[in-house]
């Protein structure tokens, strides 16, 4: 269980990697066709590959008792004759079919720095070595160390060991008996792919378990360079976001062990990256991608569901108010492949999980210590003192207020302009990121405010951590953010340019 | 008699607070010897000294062990820290503020002293700084770096210099930036962007210059440390002690087999919680000592054997089998 040597490094890191990625890859390969391509194909394959694997082990444990390496090959046999029944009926090149998986990037990267100022330069250069230097140690950290935080013991590690060692996840029988014979209510993605790798790698490994939340790290962190210089084309406002993920301080510590929030917030990342395709392009498997995300959320923590999920649905729906486009969005909803995808997705994914809930009535998140937590609503104006020390006296986020007040200022200073034009409005992906950002925190505010939730914020168990994961969703986006702010193009992702909302009214 | 034994009993435990100059709270032991103390700390301890008057440096020399010395001050009978370090045999302490805002000069200065830490011959003195002392307080602050606690994941202090927090300083020099750029007549979107990303980089990178020290300590202490000599975060030899605790009751080969593990430990949480949830597995274990295969005492003598013979021992802590 300590054993450690470069060869089961090695063996592990091979293992954490291809273990999600080949069955993503031919999921995404079979549901949408060659519409994902290169780095966001294998990115996103990763990141489905796991919940693909979890939920198909977990649903086969109504049918058959076992969660093995035998279990894990069937999915990829299975995959590997759809995708190959599909292309013949399709009679596909398979020549062009490899040609999306080589990989590309859209632009020079080389042409992109010998444009910069000498400051963009410089900021660009330490930036990537800041971000360089911050990957390496973390991963030190995280593949010379066992377990230490509490909650990697309670919530993910003994019921990973659990089904390990008992070889599967038995659905129905007594409560003590059932799945992984522990915190059964807690979802159980992250404490599957955990069993997966063990099974791979023939033991428990102390230290390497954790390798899995930094390849979820490294993995937002490319997602969010390709995504935002494939939108800028600059290597400059590319680097920005992997600066600010990487500053927050408390970040570290959720790459290597603890909690698993940052796993949450990468695909609620995902999630808002595929609905601003949605919203810009009007695509059906956008939609579609958007809802694995948000359901892959769920599946990692139940804060998933509750915080980021509602969060989400939430800012979606202030958004389409705002620009009065809540109806012509339902409208474009209403097409058979959405309808048949959601379903499909809701029923695979969703459903059966709810129906062990259902049966067994197992509670969102019973975390000893918490009965009656959120229960009783009573206003705790205490929490307001929290905000000021948390914010300039404690080094919990940096100087994140000036970061994020940058952008709301010009954009506040934008709307009052006396003269507004059409093309004076944020893309869709900045206005949402920014809605997003003041609905998770007013949220996550109002809960500590008014609910028994206030005495994690006074002992500052939980409130920095939630305050971080809002921050981190938000600076994904903040390279893109800041190019249209300097280039004053904030019309740069939509295909078409709208009316301005204000003008819907006269 | 009874009753004289009783007062002489109270009339002890009452002495060292009529005794010492300094309150002092959970040592193991402690004594005053003049202008010296003496003392053993193992978990957390607290000495609240003299009121901070004009001084804002103290001085501690003689300290041992590789516990942490945090220096504050009392207000409101709460503690607020205000800077840390390792246990030295020479250390230096700036309390001159308490993020930001100067300290009364009636308030107490308290020291903290949290794990390993002890004393043979400690003393602590009091002094005003001079600018020199600043200067090299200064350098001495930004380059200190905040410990790994088991709270990390949910909060950190933060690097201070003299006392003020390095995140108020960024945003003063942010404002300072400000005021220069529109002087400079440079002052737009771009370089406000630049002015604040970065600030934002630098206080990142001393964040990062920390979490490698952090790193390089526990590769000295855990990964690179020669066998029986391992240690990791505040838990001591948990760790090696599970590693060979497995090795002794073989259970990596009992994959498919079950057994029951029966644990007690100095400390429940985590060592007996943790050695429960993971790395006693796959052996269940039980309260009963006499249905378990093997028993495991960390920290703890064995109390009870239920005629196990024993197959570990490794600095106070056990492991018995049947």
């Amino acid at each position: 269980m300590f054993e450690s040597s470069f060869l089961l490094l090695l063996k592990a890191i091979i293992i954490n990697i291809l273990v999600p990625l080949l069955p993503g890859i031919l999921f995404l390969r079979f549901f949408f066709g060659t519409k994902l391509q290169s780095w966001f194909l294998y990115i996103l394959a990763w990141f489905f590959g796991i919940a693909v694997v979890s939920q198909w082990m977990f649903n086969l444990q109504f049918i058959h008792f076992g969660i093995w390496i035998t279990e894990y090959f069937a999915l990829l046999v299975l995959l590997a004759l759809a995708r190959g029944v599909k292309l013949k009926v399709a009679k596909a090149d398979v020549y062009d079919y490899v040609q999306t998986l080589k990989l590309r990037l859209d632009g020079s990267l080389k042409e992109s720095f010998a444009g910069l100022s000498v400051i963009e330069k410089r900021l660009t250069g330490i930036g990537l070595l800041f971000v360089w230097l911050f990957v390496i140690n973390s991963f030190v950290q995280v593949s010379n160390f066992p377990s230490y935080g509490d909650d990697t013991f309670w919530n993910r590690h003994r019921p990973a060991i659990n089904m390990y060692y008992d070889g599967g996840a038995k659905v129905l029988g007594k409560l003590d008996e059932i799945l992984w014979r522990w915190r059964v209510g807690y979802p159980i993605n992250i404490a599957s792919h955990k069993t997966l790798a063990a099974q791979f790698m023939w033991g428990w490994y102390e230290n390497y378990v954790n390798l899995f939340q930094w390849f979820c790290f490294l993995g937002i962190l490319l997602f969010g360079f390709f995504a935002t210089f494939q939108k800028t084309k600059n290597i400059f406002y590319s680097t920005i976001p992997l600066v600010l993920m990487c500053g927050l301080p408390l970040v570290f510590f959720h790459v290597i062990d603890w909690y698993v929030d940052l796993v949450v917030m990468t695909y609620a990342v995902i999630a808002i990256y595929r609905m601003s395709q949605y919203l810009d392009h009007k695509d059906n498997d956008a939609f579609l991608l958007w809802l694995l995300a948000i359901i892959f959320a769920t599946s990692v923590k139940n804060e998933g569901l509750v915080v980021y999920g509602a969060g989400l649905v939430i800012s979606m729906g202030i958004y389409l108010l705002v620009r009065s486009e809540l109806k012509s969005f339902f409208m474009g909803l209403w097409n058979k492949k959405i309808i048949r995808g959601s379903l499909a997705i809701l029923v695979f994914f969703f459903l059966p999980f709810m129906i062990i809930r259902f049966i067994y009535w197992l509670e969102l998140d019973p975390t000893p210590g918490a009965e009656g937590a959120g229960t009783v609503i009573k206003l705790h104006s205490e929490v307001f003192n929290i905000y000021k020390p948390i914010f300039f006296g404690q080094d919990n986020y940096n100087v994140i207020v000036l970061i994020i007040w940058i952008i709301l200022y010009q954009i506040i200073l934008k709307f009052t302009n006396s003269k507004p034009k059409t093309q004076d409005r944020p893309s869709k992906s900045i206005s949402l990121t920014i809605i997003l950002l003041l609905v998770l925190f007013t949220i996550a505010s109002l809960v500590f405010l008014y609910t028994e939730n206030y005495q994690w914020a006074l002992s500052q168990t939980t409130i920095n951590r939630l305050f971080t994961m809002i921050f981190f969703t938000y600076l994904f986006f903040y390279g893109i953010e800041l190019y249209e702010l300097h280039n004053n193009t904030w019309s740069l992702t939509q295909s078409t340019t709208p009316k301005a909302w204000w003008q819907n009214k006269r | 008699m009874k009753l004289k034994l009783f007062w002489l009993f109270l009339f002890s435990a009452l002495l060292p607070l009529i005794w010492f100059s300094y309150q002092n709270q959970w040592f193991d032991s402690y004594t005053e010897n003049g202008n010296s103390i003496s003392f053993s700390c193992t978990k957390q301890c607290v000495l609240i000294l003299w009121e901070k008057s004009n001084n804002d440096i103290i001085k501690i020399s003689g300290l041992l062990g590789n516990g942490d010395v945090i220096a504050g001050v009392m207000w409101a009978n709460q503690f607020y820290p205000i800077t840390n370090q390792k246990a030295a045999n020479s250390l230096q302490f700036f309390i001159s503020s308490l993020n930001g805002q100067a300290i009364p000069n009636n308030a107490p200065v308290a020291l903290v002293f949290q794990w390993s830490v002890s004393s043979a011959s400690a003393s602590i003195l009091f002094s005003q700084s001079n600018l020199i002392d600043n200067i090299e307080q200064i350098r001495k602050d930004f380059w200190s770096n905040e410990p790994m606690t088991f709270y990390s994941i949910n909060l950190r202090y933060g690097t201070k210099i003299l006392g003020t927090p390095l995140i108020q300083i960024g945003y003063r020099l942010f404002f300072l930036g400000l005021i220069i750029l529109y002087i400079k007549n440079k002052l737009n979107t771009k370089t406000i962007s630049y002015l604040a990303i970065g600030i934002f980089l630098v206080i990142a990178l001393k964040n990062l210059i920390t979490n490698i020290s952090i790193t390089s300590q526990w590769l000295e202490e855990y990964t690179f440390a020669s066998p029986g000599s391992k240690t990791y975060m505040n838990l001591g030899d948990y760790y090696e002690f599970m590693a060979q605790a497995r090795k002794s009751m073989k259970i990596d080969d009992q994959r498919m087999h079950s057994c029951k593990v029966y644990l007690e430990c100095g400390q429940e949480w985590p060592y007996c919680v943790h050695a429960d949830y993971i790395f006693t597995k796959p052996c269940e274990s039980t309260k009963d000592i006499t249905k378990a295969d093997y028993a495991l005492f960390y920290q703890k003598a064995p109390a009870q054997t239920a005629g196990m013979k024993t197959i570990l021992e490794k600095n106070g802590s056990f492991v018995l089998a049947k």
